[in-house]
């Protein structure tokens, strides 16, 4: 019996090697930095705006800097490969220096953005508290930039029109903080 | 499974048939093959009971040229009577329309995003389409023959299911950045309704007096009714608001015509052949 599960055993573990055999990548990226722009979504997909936006189509568009930390495989399947990022973000803050929604300049306005992904159909709320998960996933060039570039949040309310300037701040995993600020814009 | 069942069912029959007495012999048994080449043409429409949302989903262009592929197994009684079982090999697909290009036309205050192509298989962008697959019993009656040509008109009882893929399609508000996300869940649909048609059947000669089968060919010409229907939920989801799902009745109704041509063998032990059994005993 105890040669049979060893043997077993050792045919597991051949066939486990043949299939980490196939050649899917595995990549580890991180983000270095980010900057802030304004977004019109007027077209359906967000664009890059100048400082002028109707307020119910107005969005953020967070410039993240990934940077390749390893690659291992020989090629990038858009289904099988896994893209990890090593340093997640874990708190996501978004807030107006200006008073929004009868809310105070400061306060935290989360719960006002959506999180665009690059797909509607997995856009999410975005809690006060809470984080977001850039992905490249939903991105038509995947298979050739695997990394998130940038992701989106999209206003969800209806503010009183005039001008805004829009603070972001990004907590990872391993404690670095980054924020940035985008240029006053009007909301009209 | 079903057709697993159908084999074992058939041939022990068939084997039986061979050996049983002259009275028994009365008893034809025929199997079409599963070669059924032919046009059909189908068309469609449905009830307005749909929400319009599942219309667009359920609404099909108007095909011709679908291949419908059946096995049937027939008996004969008395050379007069023939009753028989078919069922289509594998799903009927209706050419479905492109439902994204469909439901932007029908909500121009919304944008659409068509998806990346990875994300087939979650997006469900109607991919596939509505599918028929069904089973007949059908009754016929020899009404005209010369030698060893037939004309069978039928009348079928069919029953069976409909599938239409489950799916999900965002819609942004053009003038706003508020979000519905629709789930839509088919599950199984039954299906049911009748069919009329005319075999036409041409026997091979039987030469060889050893041979416990005849061939045949033929042409048919069928018109069916099918009536689709089931329970289907649509949960709609707002992002800026909660979600709610609808549950609604599908009712479909699906009429197609074909003519095709068939290839089938035939027990040769049937009062059809006794001449042919006469003439080498």
């Amino acid at each position: 019996m105890k040669r049979h599960s060893f043997l077993f055993s050792v045919l597991s573990a051949f066939l486990l090697s043949l299939s980490s055999c196939e050649g899917d990548q595995t990549v580890h990226y991180a983000f270095t930095d980010l900057d802030l722009a304004h977004l019109n979504t007027s077209a359906g997909m967000p664009f890059l705006s100048s400082d002028s936006v109707p307020k119910t189509l107005y969005g953020i568009r967070l410039s993240l800097h990934p940077q390749e930390i390893s690659r291992k495989g020989r090629y990038f399947d858009p289904n099988e490969s896994s893209v990890v990022n090593d340093n997640p973000i874990t708190l996501f803050k978004v807030w107006s220096d200006s008073t929004f929604m009868g809310q105070t300049p400061g306060t935290i306005l989360n719960d006002h953005f959506m999180h665009f992904p690059g797909s509607y159909l997995h856009a999410e709320r975005i809690e006060i508290g809470g984080s977001i998960e850039p992905t490249a996933r939903y991105s038509p060039d995947y298979e050739n930039n695997n990394f998130p570039l940038y992701t989106d949040v999209l206003l969800i309310s209806d503010p009183n029109p005039g001008a805004y300037k829009f603070f972001i701040e990004l907590t990872l995993e391993n404690g670095s903080i980054f924020t940035d600020s985008t240029l006053m814009v009007k909301l009209y | 499974m079903k057709k697993i069942l159908f084999l074992f069912l058939c041939f022990p029959l068939t084997v039986f048939s061979q050996n049983d007495s002259l009275k028994r012999r009365m008893i034809g048994f025929e199997v079409v093959v599963p070669f059924e080449p032919g046009l059909s043409y189908y068309f469609q429409n449905t009830t307005s009971s749909l929400p319009d949302h599942a219309e667009i989903l359920m609404n099909n262009h108007k095909n011709i040229g679908t291949r419908v592929q059946f096995l049937s197994a027939q008996f004969h009684f008395n050379d007069l009577i023939s009753i028989e079982y078919a069922f289509t090999l594998d799903n009927i697909g209706f050419q479905s329309k492109d439902a994204f290009h469909e439901f932007q036309r029908a909500y121009p205050g919304y944008y659409l995003q068509e998806e990346s192509k990875y994300a087939n298989g979650t997006d469900g962008n109607g991919q596939g389409g509505y599918s028929l697959s069904y089973s007949k019993a059908s009754l016929g009656v020899n009404i005209f023959r010369k030698g060893r040509d037939y004309l069978q008109p039928f009348i079928s009882y069919c029953f069976g299911k409909g599938t239409l893929p489950d799916c999900k399609y965002s819609f942004k508000e053009n003038a706003s950045n508020e979000l519905h996300i629709n789930t839509y869940d088919f599950g199984k649909l039954k299906s049911e309704g009748f069919a009329v048609g005319i075999n036409f059947k041409k026997y091979m000669d039987s030469d060889d007096p050893n041979l416990g089968y005849v061939g045949y060919y033929g042409i048919k010409l069928e018109y069916a009714h099918m009536n689709v229907f089931g329970e289907a939920t649509i949960e709609r989801s707002v992002l800026i608001g909660s979600s709610n799902t609808t549950q609604f009745n599908v009712k479909k109704k699906s009429n197609f015509m074909a003519v095709s041509v068939f290839l089938g063998l035939a027990s040769k032990r049937d009062k059809r052949f006794l001449s042919d059994l006469k003439t080498t005993h």
